[in-house]
């Protein structure tokens, strides 16, 4: 069957890229491989020769999943540095305004909540870098982006987690928390985890795939 | 030409091959392959990935574009990519000439 061939090829390249812009790949090289496959024919070789070597020309499948990691790597690197950069800022002024809400708070989240801000303190510049680098041509390995990005998605994790536990902790056992605020701010915690840690599995498979 | 000694160039090259107007990713593999005399025949491929890159960076703009009842894209430079071309060109010109200069023995022109 004519159409085999190149079905089967697009079907192994899709196979090997990831999700980020796959479809549009696809189609553009399933458009490409026509534009060769007509050439072919044009000069009188028959059809499946003509798939052939268009197949061949095109190349290995793996060759072109190579080439195009690091570009869905520098899109993945790029939304969640976005991503990070719009919801800390976000959180930690919804944590601020609880804290500032409430009467009195034990010494001890004094100290955990200074340890948190040093935490902030370093991942809130591995997200800009990585919002900047990925802005524009690349100038430093897209590997070493990932990998400043996980420092920013590993401590948001740390952060929310010990955040939330605080929380549970005081309203089981102080009554003068401002419960509301506190909540909100617990709640947007809670949906910033989920993100960091999606993120920080994503940016792990990234990074093996980048060697 | 073996594809690995071209890689560092290749972004110059389909930046180059873009100065010319408008052109669909076939368009592109082929402009390189004959503006090259046959001699920069890369695994098709994988031009596309690396127009991505270009597009990614600023440097062309992809359109999808329908003309003959048929989807393709189509690339075009930006002007930030008029002016990385520019850049590589002169950097190119410098380099170049300096490795002749080596390779052959002649004297490089002091700038």
């Amino acid at each position: 069957m004519p159409g085999d061939l190149i079905t089967r090829y697009l079907d192994e390249l899709a196979a090997r890229l990831p999700r980020t812009g796959r479809a549009a790949l696809v189609a553009e090289i399933a458009g490409g491989l026509e534009d060769a496959v007509e050439h072919h024919r044009s000069t009188g070789l028959s059809e499946v020769d003509s798939q052939r070597a268009a197949i061949e020309e095109f190349g290995a499948p793996e060759a072109i999943a190579d080439e195009y990691a690091p570009v869905a790597a520098t899109a993945q690197a790029h939304r969640y540095g976005l991503a990070f950069m719009t919801t800390g800022p976000l959180i930690g002024g919804l944590w601020v305004t609880a804290i500032a809400l409430t009467a009195e708070l034990p010494e001890f989240t004094r100290i955990v909540g200074g340890l948190l801000l040093a935490l902030v303190l370093v991942a809130a510049p591995c997200a800009v870098f990585s919002v900047v680098a990925t802005s524009g041509p690349l100038r430093v390995r897209i590997r070493s982006v990932v990998t400043v990005l996980s420092v920013t998605a590993y401590t948001a994790i740390i952060v929310d987690l010990t955040a939330i536990a605080v929380l549970t902790t005081l309203l089981a056992t102080t009554t003068t928390i401002a419960v509301i605020p506190a909540v909100i701010a617990g709640v947007a915690s809670a949906t910033r985890l989920v993100m960091a840690t999606r993120g920080a599995l994503a940016l792990r498979g990234t990074r093996a795939a980048l060697v | 030409m073996r594809a690995e000694r071209l890689k560092g160039h290749l972004d110059a090259l389909l930046l180059a091959v873009l100065a010319g107007g408008p052109r669909h990713g076939y368009g592109v593999i082929e402009a390189l392959r004959t503006g090259s005399g046959g001699r920069f025949d890369l695994p098709k491929g994988t031009i596309y990935p690396a127009l991505h890159r270009l597009e990614q960076a600023g440097l062309v703009r992809g359109t999808w574009s329908d003309d003959t009842g048929r989807q393709r894209r189509t690339y075009e430079l930006t002007a930030a990519g008029k002016r990385q071309l520019n850049d590589e060109r002169s950097s190119w010109r410098e380099f170049s000439t300096a490795v002749v200069a080596l390779l052959e023995g002649k004297p490089c022109p002091a700038t």
